[in-house]
């Protein structure tokens, strides 16, 4: 193959045939297709620039160009072979390359270089892009985001629609009628089917557009270096170049070349698969190494393990590692959902039933003598009758305006189903960070020998650092701790690790200057935290000569490190009272640090394992939500236990239970370990009896999670750090709580709540239960009056001379007299005591067998009322008689007693105007086939069998509630 | 002319229906339409692309069949 390289075009052109004798190219032109304007371009360029071309014609129809040449034209010579993939990769997307190095992208080998050469490639500076530059690039390349799974295709949506099991039936009907010569029935059932796909795929349609726009609202933020200046900006306006500030717990938010790291290691599991996270250094490494020892790079979509670092943006958007890979996953379908597997159920079971009906009919007809046409007729409506048309309907609806309901009240569904899962949530399991608890950490007390100090009360004097003891130790935490600062005097933005942070706003409250101790004591070296050293060593020079050594960590590590404290030098007795205290304050649910320091002198060697002076010890907490122990309690009365996981301390979370007034065991890590390993009802029984697990990782979490749901539980799990994810996603229902979720929380989540409260997650349930109770209704609804309908069909099949029912009749009947109230019952907007009672038992389907029990004697009434109504009446009789039934049979259905709210008498009277409609407007009475009304008793038929039910079943309602005392929910209609 | 009620009906419920439904089915229309496009587009195209290579099969063999003939010495001396 020839290609020829176009003056005037970026991509060459492909030789599809070359004529010496006629001196013809024919070349296939990238991009020339449907383009006049590049036709006319290319045309003149060539004619132009190119010796020896006769004529160029372009065929923006074709795509393909006809040039024809003199002998010894030019052109030939810039005929080429290509030299390989590469080479055509670079062929076939010249323009794209060319776009992103005039921005500077560069993210080829960029492991490879030294970082000042990524950023000279980048075109950008340690101190970040400028806002303008920025704006240009984003401009130039587009915003750094991925598209999520693409929209399903408006054709394959609503060809969803009719593949399922109900449809054909229905299709099948329709086609049996045009057999049997009734084209009206038939266009009937077939616009049945065609309403039923239409109301679905727009449904569905909204679904996505809702749920693609909440996506967009879910993007995260990133800490970005731009002019100079930290920022937060939305990782969807990142462009390469920019340099971004990472630290522990945060999500990369694209591909990056590191600049500098501190201890920075990251979690790559989800683009690696290796599950120990990678330390990250900003030397370059072998150009040639695999993704998973590229230690110079970030990549995007992977999670800071530990440390913190700045690095360069040098991919976005779909040019990074990670949208590589999601591409491939986007292609695996959802498994099916347990909601979506009930449903397809209870249709088969329906189906069948309808089938079985109609093969009735048939028999009883033939054996009857009747007609083909009239038999295949009846089976005909009676295969209608048994398809509740209305239920796909009812059901989506049901869900949207749960949705709905719960997007104004702050919580974002990602999941459709989930809101009808969260309603038989038994165990909400809480990392109590943020959920019980504020998630701020705070100083609360300083005990420097001297009796406790409580934060309010301290006073640092800066002039007095090293006489007295409140300004040495607040110095000692602010010089010891690796916290960023910015902002004045007034207010003081931080970032670092929550006790750091603590610990310096309380010396900044209390009067010291940061900065300004920083200048005067230069930090020559921070020795971190490491495997069994649990506390953090600083070194500064001393203004006079020397240096200064600071501790802060364990207190037992710290004291065993002093040999003295402020008092003077240390013996047993005191370091045993120095312990004793200690473990007063973690009792309290304190988190305890000890602070010592030390001189030395000019000259001195520097060791810095021994002989400090303890200062003394600090009490920090996070302080419990003000709505935490109520919502805990309502909780319990929902039957729902509050399980606490965390990776925090045995004490500290046992002091967070005791406070909230949740009973039961604490468990630890270790101890969960061996409590897993167990075997069945041993493991449950112990499960059930434990509330707290402290000091579990995130492993153990996902662990627990599968336990509980093993044990029968339906699981919430409620988090919102990234350690939480795995047990999100191991959840039945994985709520990501709180504006400030981590964006792998949120996408491992099905729920994302706006708030982070327990009471937030409660109320949620709330409207799980709600939606559950209100399907299952409209359920029962539509099957009970369904059944009816075939028990009515099959009688008068078996024992009348005629037929009350048409298939349209039946139609009509299914969709609108039945569909409407049946929507009106999955709309009821609950009885607000959904958090009064306990979850309905996880394994509960659609319809029990009692509901079935139930349905058939229900129908069995509505059945004879309708007979009633053919006895009197005849056929109009029956229909009147039936759709009041029906419609009457509602109102006895709905979750609360009173008088029915607006929108249900609106659905009510919508279906009574409907019915009034197909009785008095000669078209639709010719279609289904009715009489002219002839009496005031058809009529009658229609208010005697309304009020009806409302008799029968209310009454024994009452009896019930009377008899027993006592209003059990599960009475509502029997 | 006379005032027909079912004519009147069914005329009304039409316009009712375009009305209503077609807000919510033009996504489904502006798809098939645009598919139906890319068809015309696609199926033009290939018969562009045929027209062309019958005229280059055309014009190699006018061009041949015009080609000044060599003597056959010529061909066989070269």
């Amino acid at each position: 193959m020839l290609i020829l390289h176009l003056p005037g075009h970026t991509e060459p052109g492909r030789v599809t045939r070359h004529s010496r004798a006629a001196r013809r190219l024919r070349v296939d032109v990238p991009g020339l297709r449907g383009n006049p304007v590049l036709a006319r371009r290319l045309e003149r360029e060539l004619a132009s620039r190119s010796k020896g071309v006769e004529t160029a014609q372009a065929d923006p129809q074709s795509g393909r160009l006809l040039i024809r040449y003199r002998p010894g034209a030019s052109l030939l010579d810039a005929l080429r072979t290509p030299e390989g993939p590469a080479t055509r990769r670079r062929a076939a997307a010249p323009r794209r390359r060319r776009g992103r190095e005039a921005a500077g992208g560069a993210e080829t080998a960029a492991h490879a270089l030294r970082v000042e050469e990524v950023l000279e490639r980048l075109g950008a500076t340690r101190q970040g892009l400028g806002e303008a530059e920025a704006r240009r690039r984003l401009r130039e390349l587009g915003a750094n985001a991925v598209d999520g799974a693409p929209q399903r295709a408006p054709l394959a949506v609503l060809l969803g629609q009719v593949q399922n099991l109900p449809a054909a039936l229905l299709l099948g009907s329709s086609a049996l009628s045009a057999l049997a010569r009734d084209f009206g029935g038939s266009a009937a059932i077939l616009g049945a089917v065609v309403l039923d796909a239409a109301i679905g795929y727009r449904i569905e349609r909204k679904n996505e557009d809702l749920l693609a726009s909440w996506q967009r609202l879910e993007a995260g933020e990133a800490r970005v270096l731009r002019a100079g200046r930290i920022g937060a900006v939305a990782a969807a306006d990142l462009v390469p170049g920019d340099i971004v500030l990472c630290r522990s717990g945060d999500t990369v938010p694209a591909d990056a070349r590191v600049i500098d790291a501190h201890r920075l290691s990251c979690d790559e599991s989800m683009l690696t698969g290796e599950s120990e996270p990678r330390p990250k250094s900003a030397a370059p490494v072998s150009p040639i190494a695999p993704l998973a020892e590229r230690a110079s790079m970030l990549f995007s979509g992977t999670r800071v393990a530990s440390g913190h670092g700045r690095a360069v943006v040098t991919a976005t958007a779909e040019r990074t590692e990670a949208a590589r890979i999601r591409g491939l996953v986007e292609r695996e379908n959802a498994p099916e959902t347990p909601f979506e597997r009930r449903l397809r159920r209870l249709g088969r079971s329906l189906t069948l039933a309808g089938a079985t009906a109609g093969g009735v009919a048939l028999s009883l007809g033939v054996l009857r003598g009747r007609g083909l046409g009239p038999t295949l007729g009846q089976a005909v409506a009676l295969g209608v009758a048994a398809i509740p048309e209305g239920l796909p309907i009812v059901a989506s609806s049901a869900l949207v305006q749960s949705m709905q309901r719960m997007r104004e009240k702050g919580m974002i569904v990602r999941r459709l189903v989930s809101a009808e899962t969260l309603g038989g949530v038994t165990v909400v399991c809480a990392d109590k960070t943020g959920t019980l608890t504020q998630n701020h950490m705070r100083l609360e007390v300083l005990d420097l020998g001297f009796g406790e100090l409580a934060a309010a009360e301290l006073r640092a004097d800066p002039e007095k650092l090293f006489d007295d003891p409140v300004s040495l130790a607040l110095a000692a935490a602010v010089l010891n701790s690796d916290v960023d600062a910015e902002g004045d005097a007034g207010v003081l933005s931080l970032d670092g690790s929550s006790t750091e942070r603590a610990l310096v706003l309380a010396a900044h409250r209390a009067g010291l200057d940061r900065d300004a101790l920083r200048r005067a004591f230069p930090r020559r070296l921070l020795r971190e935290r490491d495997g069994g050293t649990h506390y953090v060593v600083s070194l500064h020079d001393a203004p006079g000569g020397g240096a200064l050594a600071f501790v802060k960590g364990a207190p037992e590590q710290v004291v065993a490190l002093s040999a003295r404290d402020l008092a003077g030098p240390f013996d047993d007795a005191r370091r045993r009272r120095l312990l004793a205290r200690n473990d007063e304050l973690a009792a309290r649910g304190l988190r305890v640090l000890a602070l010592a320091w030390r001189r030395l002198a000019a000259g001195e060697a520097v060791d810095l394992d021994g002989n400090y002076t303890l200062i003394g010890l600090a009490g920090l907490r996070d302080p419990l939500r003000p709505d935490a122990v109520q919502a805990v309690r309502q909780a319990a009365r929902a039957g729902i236990r509050t399980v606490i996981l965390t990776g925090d301390q045995r004490a500290t979370a046992e002091a967070i239970a005791r406070d909230v007034g949740l009973a039961g065991e604490t468990v630890d890590g270790s101890e969960l370990a061996k409590l897993l390993r167990g075997d069945g009802p041993e493991l449950r029984a112990r499960l059930r009896e434990v509330s707290v697990f402290a000091r579990v990782s995130p492993a153990d979490k996902a662990a627990l999670v599968r336990a509980l749901r093993e044990a029968g539980e339906i699981v919430a799990m409620a988090g919102d750090g990234i350690n939480d994810a795995p047990a999100l996603k191991a959840a039945d229902v994985g709520i990501a709580v709180g504006r400030g979720a981590s964006d792998v929380s949120r996408e491992a989540a099905d729920i994302v709540l706006a708030s982070e409260e327990l009471g937030a997650v409660l109320a949620a349930v709330a409207e799980g239960r709600i939606v559950q109770e209100n399907l299952r209704r409209a359920v029962r609804f539509l099957v009970t009056t369904n059944l009816a309908e075939i028990v009515l069909a099959l009688g008068a099949t078996a024992f009348a001379r005629t037929h009350p029912f048409t298939a349209l009749r039946l139609l009509w009947l299914n969709l609108l007299s039945d569909a409407l109230p049946a929507l009106a019952l999955a709309l009821e907007p609950g009885r607000g005591d959904e958090l009064e009672r306990p979850p309905q038992p996880p394994s509960a389907p659609f319809v029990s067998a009692s509901d079935w029990a139930t349905a058939v004697r229900h129908a069995g009434v509505l059945a004879g009322i309708g007979a009633a109504g053919f006895a009197l009446a005849g056929g109009l009789g029956a229909f009147n008689a039936l759709t009041g039934a029906v419609l009457g049979y509602s109102l006895a259905c709905r979750a609360r007693g009173g008088p029915p709210d607006a929108r249900f008498l609106r659905m009510l009277g919508g279906s009574v105007a409907l019915h009034g409609a197909s009785l008095v407007l000669p078209p639709l009475r010719s279609a289904l086939a009715l009489p002219r009304l002839a009496s005031l008793g058809e009529l009658a038929a229609f208010g005697a069998g309304f009020a009806a039910p409302s008799l029968v079943f209310r009454g024994a309602r009452e009896l019930v509630i009377v008899r027993r005392g006592v209003e059990c929910n599960q009475e509502d209609a029997r | 002319m006379r005032f027909h009620f079912p004519s009147f009906l069914i005329g009304y419920g039409a316009g009712v229906t375009t009305v209503l439904a077609g807000q919510y089915l033009r996504p489904l229309v502006v798809e098939m339409a645009s598919a139906a496009f890319s068809l015309a587009d696609a199926v033009a195209a290939r018969i562009a692309v045929f027209r062309e290579d019958v005229d280059d099969v055309l014009a190699e063999a006018k061009a041949r069949a015009r080609q000044p003939r060599r003597p056959k010495h010529a061909r066989a001396a070269a």
